[in-house]
Formats: structure tokens, sequence, C-alpha cells
């Protein structure tokens, strides 16, 4: 015999539990950075390391991937600096790329920097989502003229199916987002649903009139309707 | 037991009218609310509502009909939202003292 003060049936916590459980690894954009890094240095022979940045619309990097330190730091002074192939690339959407970094001048100060790392050559290219540019994919070498017309094929194919995937990945995030706004509509309408049958068995309402007794108490007392329902179901 | 049709004194719900007079008088409130019908739907849809969203918006322009639990329903999601907005602001008073202009 179910009396007014039972905790709400299983079933519904069941349900709960089911929903919440729905929220998925928001970790997945990682492993395809890493994994669009290693391709494009085992695909290219005379490169030294590869690496991608994804950056936002201020210029700003947002999360990154390399295969070789080197490569990090190489990168990470473009972002100090405020200039080099990578952010050009990036800002123009055009692969860019530097045979000698001994006679290219149009980086100097990014170029005194890299030559302190031993790096001679860079390749990059855009990482283009149905969006945006979101970043940029390149590869590093420590002799001249490593990289030519062929590689720079390559990598731009490589550049746009990681922009592929990344621009997959941003949307399923966005879809995580709603469906959170999804999942605490459904956590409310099933809270509201077990107090209804509270009061439906305290005062012999349909689930109808219930609900309506719902909103009248919620309007006096100043609460929603779900406030309302949770004062009838303590330890929910 | 049934509860009477109307209201407890002095309160609350204002349960009257046509079924049109009331879908009429629901949608002006839904004007005044500031919101999307995807945001209503959701709301709607939280207080477990049961209709489609293309449900909610053929009753609100009057192309379909709906039961008087889930146009209850409906109410609320949008008296909650009402609820939430700041109140329209109130008429000023003025200083007797002032000199007239």
């Amino acid at each position: 015999m179910v009396t007014s003060d039972s905790p709400p049936p299983a079933v519904v916590r069941d349900g709960l539990l089911l929903v919440s459980d729905l929220a998925g690894s928001r970790q997945r954009l990682q492993p395809v950075l890493d994994l669009a890094t290693v391709i494009a240095a085992e695909s290219i022979p005379t490169a030294a390391g590869a690496g991608i940045s994804l950056i936002d619309e201020n210029g700003t990097k947002t999360s990154t991937a390399s295969t070789h330190p080197l490569v990090a730091v190489a990168d990470d002074r473009q972002y100090e600096l405020g200039e080099g192939p990578c952010l050009t690339s990036w800002a123009e959407n055009a692969v860019v790329r530097i045979d000698d970094l001994d006679a290219d001048g149009r980086w100097p100060r990014w170029a005194d920097a890299a030559r302190a790392l031993h790096l001679r050559s860079v390749l990059s290219a855009p990482v283009v989502t149905p969006h945006r540019t979101a970043g940029a994919l390149k590869v590093y070498s420590d002799q001249p003229y490593a990289f030519d017309r062929a590689v720079e094929h390559l990598l731009l194919r490589f550049a746009e199916q990681s922009g592929i995937l990344v621009g997959a990945l941003q949307s399923l995030q966005s879809a995580e987002v709603y469906s959170e706004t999804i999942k605490a509509g459904l956590r409310s309408r099933q809270l509201i649903a077990a107090a209804q049958g509270v009061l439906v068995e305290r005062h012999q309402l349909t689930p109808e009139q219930a609900f309506l007794r719902l909103t009248e108490d919620a309007r006096r007392n100043g609460h929603t309707v779900a406030d309302e329902a949770a004062t009838l179901l303590p330890g929910w | 037991m049934r509860r009477p049709r109307c209201c407890l004194a002095g309160d609350a719900v204002e349960i009257q009218g046509s079924p049109e007079e009331d879908r009429v008088r629901l949608v002006k409130s839904f004007g005044g609310a500031q919101m999307r019908i995807e945001e209503l739907w959701l709301r709607y849809f939280a207080l477990g509502g049961d209709a489609g969203r293309y449900e909610v918006e053929a009753y609100l322009t009057g192309l379909m009909p709906m039961s008087p639990h889930e146009h209850n329903v409906l109410a609320q999601a949008i008296n909650e939202r009402l609820a939430e907005l700041p109140p329209p602001p109130r008429a000023p008073y003025r200083d007797l003292e002032a000199e007239p202009e």
C-alpha cells in the first residue's frame, strides 16, 4: 500500500539516472588534434615535426597538439610575438611556405626565435571548418627547402580533413549544450509528474486537477511549479 | 472528489471564459512574455506538456484545439516567464509644491 509519504517510484529515479548518463565525454577534441599531427609528420618524411593550433576569433590559441616539443615552442613564440607563418596562414586562409628562414624577411622577430631553435623551413596550411578558419596545421624542418609544392598539396588536404573533423566535434559540443537544456527540462518534467502523483493519492484528484492545484499553490507561495513540486518530494 | 470549477476565494488561478476567449487571452499574454515559441515550448515541455512544438504553434494561431489541461500547462509556462520579467515602469507622481510651468 502506497502512502502519501512514499518516495517517488523507482522507475522515475531510474529514468533520471539514465538521462544523466547521456552526457557523454567532452574530451573528444584532443585525440583528433593529436592524430592530425601524427599523420602529417609521418606522411611528410622531410618534416622534423608537425603541429596544429586552433585559434579563436581574437587570434588567441585555444587548443594545440604537436609531435615534437620544438614545434610547440616555435608555435608559442608566434602567439607571444603576434606574428609568424601560422598566424598569417590562419588570418589569410592561405598556405604559407618558408623555404629558408635565413633568407625570409616576412616575420623577422619570429624568424630570430625560430632560428635559435635551429629551424630552417616551415609549411603551414589553414584548418577550415564549415563556419570559419579555425586554426593552422604546420610542419617544420631543420633543413632549408624541405617542402615542395607536392608537400603543400598534401598538407592542405590533411588540413581540410582536420577542419571537417574539428567542425563536426564543435557542432557536437553545441548539441550537447542544447541537450543540457533538454535534460533539465526532463528532470523538471519528472519532478512535476511525481508531485502530481503525490497529490493524486493525497487528495483523490485527477492528474490534471493535481497540476492545477500545483499552479495555485505555486502562485500563493511565490514559487514556480517545479519549486512547488519539490516541496512535496523531500529528498528528491 | 471534484474541485469546483472556479477558484478559491480571492485566488490565484482565473478559470473563466469560453475556450476561444481563453485562447485569445493566452496568446495576448504570450505576446507580452518576450520569448520565442521555441522557448515557450521548452518551458511547456518541462512542466509536463505533451503537445509537440508545432501543435503548440497551431493552437496559438487558432488552427488546432487543445485540451483544457494542455492549455493550463501552456498558461503556466507563460505565467512563469512573465513572473521573471521586470514589471512595467510605474507612472510617476508629481511634487505638489513645485512651481507651475
